[in-house]
């Protein structure tokens, strides 16, 4: 099984979390505490455009606090994809947001990162109009504009948070396979490659792992 | 508080051959103590008061009543108030205390003090009361009560009567010391004697040619004569540390005290001790030294058990180590001290001075107080130089002995520990001090050495010092919690997430590492 890792940033109490917890859990807490350094947590997702191929995210939910920036960029170094989210009915969060992408194409290459942006507590919007702050044309043309993925959602509800992680894998997943073909080609005929490694199943049914 | 309660006075004897069979209401004379009695019971009426006097003030021996009655006579009879007393109701009333319901079998009785109802278990204490049934430590009468009231009473304590010995403790001690005082006297008197008549015999014979054989005679009768020998064949075992005498374990005589002492290398009872040197350690004792006679010429030696040694030479070893100059370590220490206490109220005037320049106007401190805090500043980084300068000094002087060198290694750690918890608090000040002089528009020259002055040994600044200390801080934390996580996952069977993890805690532990190299002494100790 293939597994990527994949990293969530994003200001303080923009519900970050809380969209991890309702892609791995399905569950939402209404009074999640903040979270403290970074958080791991592991979630296997199926492909339906690439014959049901299953892929396993590595989630690191990094704390959006100031005090936790420096840990940051030990969790997206190497990451495959990253979440930015923002809060819809909070302008400042999507600033916070845009720095984040732009640190991140700053220190990693933007070839093997996909990066989706995000605002969240689309729920509030549907409650109260008014309270939304932040415009959906203003943030999907930042996100063309520097080549993101880009999604509304609700992790209360759990509006659009699957889709989300289903396009993401399928991005990381095009791009792994692309890599892998072109390393395929360059690699001389002759070189046999075996796999020593028996890859493992975390499957609860097998005693031995 | 001393409280004193007496034993429960239950009445006295008094014994009749000195009082004679007098009637002690009409001092009429009785033949003897029967006639009394009646006489008593006839003229006086006590017959029918004696029969009802039960309950509170019945005597133990009622055989005895002419005795009795005659206590009665002299003390007005108690009658306690019995108003206050709560009323029994059969069947209904409980006992306060464990709430049973009171019939015969359990007991009802009534608390003399508080009245209320308890069963005869709960109502077991006791306490002087007066006849109105309020708390008399003095002149009441012991009367029964229930264990609240007891606890209530004015002035208990729950660690009973209290008796202050000191003075019967002081009493004795001071015969105490009176006695070993006079014991020193007498052992300091036979000393004196002693060595005035050894070197008298010193002197005699001192140029005759039999003389070492003659000396040694009139020695040992010289020494007889001053204090008389226990005789040997009393003697079984060592006075001292009771070991059996035998052939190997001889018998030896203390000079200055008599007794039989052992000669046991291990337990040191008795010595042979050079007379030079008792001279020498006792000089204040009035001994007679002949002055045609050189110190140095006496070559005898006596034997003295050690606890005599012990009574005449300890307290003057003391007193000469007193008075001896204090070593260098020690002369070193008392400036440091006084160091110490200068450094400790500068910086508590100086972080005074900085919060109040703070509050008064955050934005623009003015040249002035400015000035006068950086002066602050210099004077205490001064002291702290030379504190630093008394530690190195007392860390390079020369130990007298084990037990100074060990002094001189807890000085200077305790310097050290005394540095790094007072310079801390400091170099916040001073960071506080810098930014406020940077924020003031014109840059002073002091901001310039503050700046120098701020920066650590290994060229961090207190900015970044701070930065990396709460980064370190942080990865500390999220370490923690990752081992946490791995153990979990391990408890879970989720060896995959476990390897993930792992890689991130070395991960973790290597940025850790590289920061507290960059830290190096600014960091965590």
């Amino acid at each position: 099984m293939l597994q990527f890792k994949l990293v969530l940033l994003g200001d303080s109490s923009v519900g970050k979390s809380s969209i991890v917890h309702r892609f791995v859990k399905d569950s939402f807490d209404e009074f999640r505490e903040s979270t403290i350094g970074a958080a791991f947590l592991s979630q296997t997702v199926k492909l339906g455009k690439h014959d049901d191929v299953t892929i396993k995210f590595e989630i690191w939910d990094t704390a959006g606090q100031e005090r936790y920036k420096s840990l940051a960029p030990m969790y997206y170094r190497n990451a495959n994809a990253a979440l930015i989210v923002y809060d819809v009915t909070q302008p400042g969060s999507l600033l916070k947001a845009q720095s984040w992408v732009e640190e991140l194409k700053h220190k990693v290459g933007d070839q093997d990162l996909v990066i989706c942006l995000v605002g969240n507590k689309l729920d509030l919007c549907a409650e109260d109009p008014n309270a939304r702050q932040v415009d959906i044309d203003d943030a999907q043309a930042y996100a063309q504009e520097k080549h993101l993925l880009f999604h509304e959602v609700s992790a209360k509800t759990g509006v659009g948070v699957a889709q989300i992680f289903q396009e993401m894998g399928e991005k990381v997943y095009e791009q792994k396979t692309a890599e892998s073909a072109a390393a395929a080609a360059s690699r001389p005929r002759k070189a046999v490659n075996v796999e020593l490694q028996r890859p493992s199943t975390n499957d609860s049914t097998t005693c031995c792992a | 508080m001393d409280i004193i309660e007496g034993p429960r006075f239950l009445g006295g004897f008094e014994s009749e051959n000195d009082v004679g069979n007098v009637c002690p209401v009409c001092n009429e004379v009785s033949k003897d103590l029967l006639q009394l009695n009646i006489h008593l019971d006839v003229v006086h009426g006590f017959s029918e008061q004696s029969s009802d006097t039960g309950g509170l003030n019945t005597p133990i021996w009622d055989g005895n009543k002419a005795v009795d009655q005659k206590r009665s006579t002299k003390k007005p009879k108690f009658v306690l108030q019995r108003s206050h007393w709560a009323k029994m109701n059969k069947g209904q009333s409980r006992c306060s205390e464990c709430n049973v319901k009171l019939h015969t079998s359990t007991g009802i009785i009534n608390c003399r003090h508080c009245g209320q109802l308890f069963c005869f278990k709960h109502c077991q204490n006791a306490m002087r009361l007066n006849e109105q049934a309020a708390y008399d430590i003095e002149r009441g009468e012991w009367c029964r009560c229930c264990r609240n009231c007891s606890l209530k009473k004015l002035g208990r304590n729950s660690f009973g009567a209290v008796e202050s010995k000191t003075d019967v403790f002081l009493k004795l001690r001071r015969s105490k010391v009176e006695d070993k005082q006079l014991l020193l006297l007498q052992l300091e008197n036979r000393f004196v004697r002693l060595i005035n008549g050894i070197t008298h015999v010193n002197l005699k014979h001192r140029d005759s040619i039999l003389g070492s054989v003659r000396k040694a005679a009139e020695i040992s009768r010289l020494e007889k004569s001053i204090v008389p020998w226990v005789p040997d064949q009393f003697a079984l075992a060592c006075s001292l540390c009771f070991k059996g005498f035998g052939v190997t374990l001889r018998k030896h005589h203390c000079r200055l005290c008599g007794k039989v002492v052992c000669d046991d290398g291990a337990t040191n009872c008795s010595n042979q001790i050079p007379i030079t040197n008792m001279i020498n350690a006792a000089a204040d004792l009035p001994i007679r030294l002949p002055p045609e006679l050189e110190i140095s010429e006496l070559s005898t030696q006596i034997r003295v058990c050690s606890m005599c040694s012990q009574f005449l030479f300890k307290n003057r070893k003391f007193d000469a180590e007193l008075a001896m100059p204090l070593s260098t370590i020690f002369q070193l220490y008392e400036r440091m001290h006084g160091t110490a206490a200068i450094i400790i109220s500068a910086t508590q005037s100086l972080k005074e001075a900085t919060t109040e320049q703070s509050y008064e106007d955050a934005k623009s401190p003015n040249a002035s107080d400015v000035a006068k805090l950086s002066r602050a500043r210099r004077r205490l980084l001064d002291s702290f130089a030379g504190y630093d300068r008394i530690t190195k000094q007392i860390l390079n002087s020369h130990a007298r002995n084990p037990t100074e060198a060990r002094i001189q290694s807890s000085i200077v750690s305790q310097a050290s520990l005394f540095i790094q918890q007072n310079m801390l608090p400091l170099k916040n000040l001073t960071s506080h001090l810098a930014s406020q002089i940077e924020s003031s528009q014109e840059p002073s020259p002091e901001a310039t050495s503050n700046a120098i002055s701020g920066r650590s040994s290994n060229n961090l600044t207190i900015q970044e010092v701070k930065e990396y200390r709460t980064q370190l801080m942080v990865l500390n934390e999220q370490k923690y919690l990752v081992e946490n996580m791995i153990a979990n996952a391990t408890k879970q069977r989720k060896f995959e997430e476990a390897t993930t993890l792992s890689k991130n805690l070395e991960e973790l532990k290597l940025q850790a590492g590289e920061l507290s190299n960059l830290l190096g002494d600014e960091g965590f100790s």
